[in-house]
């Protein structure tokens, strides 16, 4: 009954088809604005840093896209970029051993991600609970290995790592772009990748059709804290150290590239080209915010009302789909008297 | 009788909880025979199918597959003994590509990364498209096809995995027609090259139309096996029911009274044009149409489900304007859903307060607004006295019950807000004829007393058995209207198929 509503509510809001170009013609009326009002804003060194500030979020939102395309959600990834940034750079103080600190932000990663896995795929609680009690659990344990100074300082050999130039680009920008092109291909090109649509599709028939869909789900967390791991090192490696509450509620920022991106809420939708896009854009308005000096508390109130609108799209379009599929039954009627 | 056949169920029995569902049923289907499976709501049909498509496991018994026995416990080892299960609501991914979902458990892989191979899959599964002359692109996605073709992937899937043995669950309760003529070619097909198939359905004339043989099962034991062209419907009706049933619709002897109740005038939306029709009081007023033709959309409107962009409802001689389900249940509207799992009941939720729910704010304690359990308790107990509801006790949780016990509920809790005008959209979907009986029997009670029914239906004959006067509604039109005297079955679908 409650679905009846939302269409009667959506149509009364925004009438029929138009919605299919509302995304880019808001994206060029944007464009045009910020063009005119903040010129600097599209000069190539500013679009340079604009892709390397949007490294963290980058390699944080392709795990991100592969749990919602799984139809689940990790609220948890802003909490492990957090601790496992804590945990490379209190090791790196301790040993000054580089890689050995690399290894153990993507391995301590891979074993929050595998917490929220196992608290989805075998133990059943919601992935929006699992990852809140786990965001919670490692924001407290972030500021635990950081302790009372509430900064960790490793210097500038911990910079290396993100901040080297490489052909025009910083170290943590390459990172990115080499991680996405991989995760592009698993995703779209291998089994992997398809029993990820496939289970925010349905789920019920991809465990017919004889797949493991709780280990599916648990390699979705996995793969994600990992990335969320090389995250922490780069937003720590891009101060030399880390500090308390870094990074902490990036998942929102995830959120809204993932969707911007186009890929649905609800799960089994989505190109991951259009993630691409999606990071671009919410690390463009992040850094635009900072051109405008922007205060940091309307800079909060401008985000909430951006990923309000940009949800709001999303879920326009997903009643469109499903006006869409009512059309077709009814097509169908009337092919049968064309025959007759 | 089994010495030739090629599956063999014997002695299968299967109990939830404390309940005895299978009390040693058995069944045989030969190769290159349609084999139809009948039986009532709770006679453990669908568990005897779950059993043998690997849902469910059994608690004893044997199956045998061409003379050896088998045991599965999962619906991928189903299949890879050759059975494969198509399903009353497909379990397809609705996003993905068709060849994805034909090849989903064994996607093509290429070259030492592993890739996908999505060229040689829409290869094959054109392949198996073209066997069952199913002219769609391997590329299509799944969620733009109609139901039709939807069951089609289906089938074409069952094939790919080399399926000796195709059940079908009452495969054509949202077919059309046509569609349904298509699949029973191909059903025929399948048997001529030799598959077993096996076809479950409440339909006698569907049974009698494509089936070889039949088996029926009642209270958890096969009850006959007979060769369709040895029986009658009338045989096959008593069968399943196990009495012999005298007298299938009710007399109607009601007249309807001169007062008008309802009158729907210009109704348009997006899926209607323009509509307008009168209900008298004490009248029972069918519509009928093919799938999509505006029944259920009309129904919905006038509940105030989906929005109209313009028309009137008048109610009484008063032009009232209704936004949502809850004013119209004030006007003294009810509405049955045809999407009874969906939108008429809560699953999860026990029968007591299923039953309940509308009627909930007439149940509580003034002020403090705690309910009044006993008075549900009554309520329930009306119900279960009124419509004979099978179940363990009143708390059980509807989910647990036979499709028909379900549909007995969301019927019985719709009653208890006493409605004016009551709209029933698809009452009798899923249920079988001894239950269907009761229905249509209170249906007429209703008219009797005093109330106004408008019954949706797809089924010309309960519609010819229990209506006053019928509506046929096509393209979100009103085709045609039939009185009781001059309606028939024949006439009927003419009119909402456009036929002169």
């Amino acid at each position: 009954m409650c679905d009846g509503g939302t269409i009667n509510m959506t149509k009364r809001i925004l009438p029929g088809r138009g919605i299919n170009y509302l995304k880019p013609a808001i994206l060029l009326i944007f464009a045009v604005y910020i063009a005119i009002r903040v010129p600097i804003f599209f000069s190539p060194a500013n679009l340079i840093s604009v892709i390397s500030q949007g490294a963290v979020i980058g390699v944080a939102s392709i795990g991100m896209s592969m749990v919602i395309l799984a139809g689940e959600i990790d609220i948890s990834v802003g909490a492990i970029i957090y601790c496992t940034g804590a945990i490379a750079s209190e090791i790196f103080i301790e040993t000054g051993n580089l890689p050995f600190a690399v290894l153990a932000a993507i391995a301590s990663g891979a074993l929050f991600g595998a917490i929220n896995g196992f608290g989805v795929a075998k133990l059943k609680i919601p992935s929006m609970i699992t990852t809140l009690a786990v965001s919670n659990i490692l924001s407290g344990l972030g500021s635990i290995i950081i302790g009372s100074d509430s900064t960790l300082a490793a210097g500038s050999a911990y910079k290396v790592l993100s901040q080297t130039k490489i052909l025009g680009l910083l170290s943590s920008s390459w990172i990115y772009l080499l991680l996405f092109a991989v995760f592009a291909v698993v995703i779209c090109k291998t089994r992997f990748g398809r029993y990820i649509y496939a289970i925010g599709d349905n789920q019920d028939a991809l465990r017919a059709s004889g797949i493991r869909v709780d280990r599916v789900m648990m390699a979705i967390f996995i793969l994600t804290g990992m990335l969320c791991g090389v995250g922490g090192l780069i937003a720590t490696s891009r101060l030399g150290g880390t500090q308390f509450n870094l990074s902490l509620g990036t998942e929102v920022y995830c959120i809204a590239a993932v969707v911007v991106g186009g890929i649905s809420m609800s799960g089994g939708r989505g190109n991951i080209g259009g993630l691409f896009l999606g990071v671009f854009i919410v690390a463009a308005l992040d850094n635009l915010l900072r051109l405008m000096s922007v205060n940091v508390y309307m800079y909060n109130v401008i985000w909430g009302i951006v990923i309000f609108l940009v949800v709001l799209l999303d879920v326009l379009e997903k009643t469109q789909k499903t006006r869409g599929v009512r059309r077709i039954s009814l097509n169908l009627n009337k092919n049968q008297e064309k025959e007759r | 009788m089994e010495q030739d056949a090629y599956l063999v169920m014997r002695d299968i029995h299967k109990s939830f909880s404390t309940v005895e569902v299978l009390k040693g049923a058995n069944f045989s289907v030969k190769r290159g025979e349609i084999h139809g499976f009948l039986g009532g709501n709770g006679a453990g049909k669908s568990t005897f199918m779950n059993i043998l498509g690997g849902i469910y496991s059994k608690d004893s018994g044997e199956i045998l597959i061409d003379g050896e026995a088998v045991e599965f416990s999962s619906p991928m080892q189903a299949i890879q003994h050759g059975i494969s299960f198509i399903h009353q609501e497909l379990k397809l991914f609705s996003m993905r590509s068709v060849a994805d979902n034909i090849y989903m458990s064994r996607l093509p892989q290429k070259g030492p990364l592993r890739l996908i191979d999505d060229k040689k899959k829409n290869e094959m599964a054109r392949e198996w498209l073209n066997r069952i002359e199913l002219d769609i692109d391997p590329r299509t996605v799944v969620e733009n096809l109609s139901i039709a073709e939807q069951q089609m992937v289906e089938i074409a899937k069952a094939l790919s995995h080399q399926a000796q043995i195709i059940i079908f669950d009452e495969p054509t309760s949202s077919l059309t027609k046509k569609e349904t003529e298509i699949l029973f070619r191909i059903i025929r097909k399948l048997r001529d090259e030799g598959a077993c198939i096996i076809f479950i359905s409440h339909k006698f004339d569907e049974v009698f139309e494509i089936c070889d043989r039949v088996t029926v099962l009642r209270d958890g034991r096969d009850v006959g096996t007979v060769a369709i062209r040895d029986t009658t419907v009338d045989e096959l009706v008593s069968i399943v029911i196990g009495v012999k049933l005298d007298q299938y619709y009710p007399e109607l002897n009601v007249i309807p009274q001169e007062q008008i109740a309802l009158e729907v005038r210009g109704f348009c939306n997006d899926k209607l044009k323009n509509v307008s029709f009168s209900l008298r009081r004490s009248e029972i007023l069918g519509i009928f149409g093919l799938v999509g033709a505006g029944r259920s959309e009309l129904a919905r409107a006038i509940f105030g489900l989906d929005a109209c962009q313009s028309g009137t409802v008048i109610i009484n001689g008063e032009a009232t304007r209704i936004t949502s389900p809850s004013a119209a249940m004030k006007k003294g509207i009810g509405f049955l859903t045809e999407d009874r799992r969906g939108e008429g009941l809560v699953l999860g939720m026990d029968i007591n307060n299923n039953l309940n729910l509308p009627v909930l704010s007439s149940l509580t304690v003034p002020v403090v607004n705690f309910l009044r359990a006993k008075r549900m308790g009554r309520n329930t107990q009306a119900a279960f006295e009124r419509f004979h509801i099978v179940a363990r006790s009143p708390n059980q949780r509807v989910k647990e019950l036979s499709g028909g016990n379900q549909q007995k509920v969301v019927l019985a809790k719709w009653f208890l807000t006493d409605p004016e005008i009551f709209i029933l959209d698809e009452p009798t979907r899923g249920v079988d004829i001894k239950v269907k009986a009761e229905l249509y029997e209170q249906i007429v009670n209703l008219a009797t007393a005093g109330r106004s029914v408008i019954v949706i239906s797809s089924e010309a004959p309960e519609l010819l058995g229990i209506c006053h006067r019928i509506l046929v509604m096509r393209n979100g039109e009103i085709a045609g209207e039939f009185s009781r005297a001059d309606a028939t079955e024949e006439k009927l679908v003419k009119c909402a198929m456009g036929g002169q």
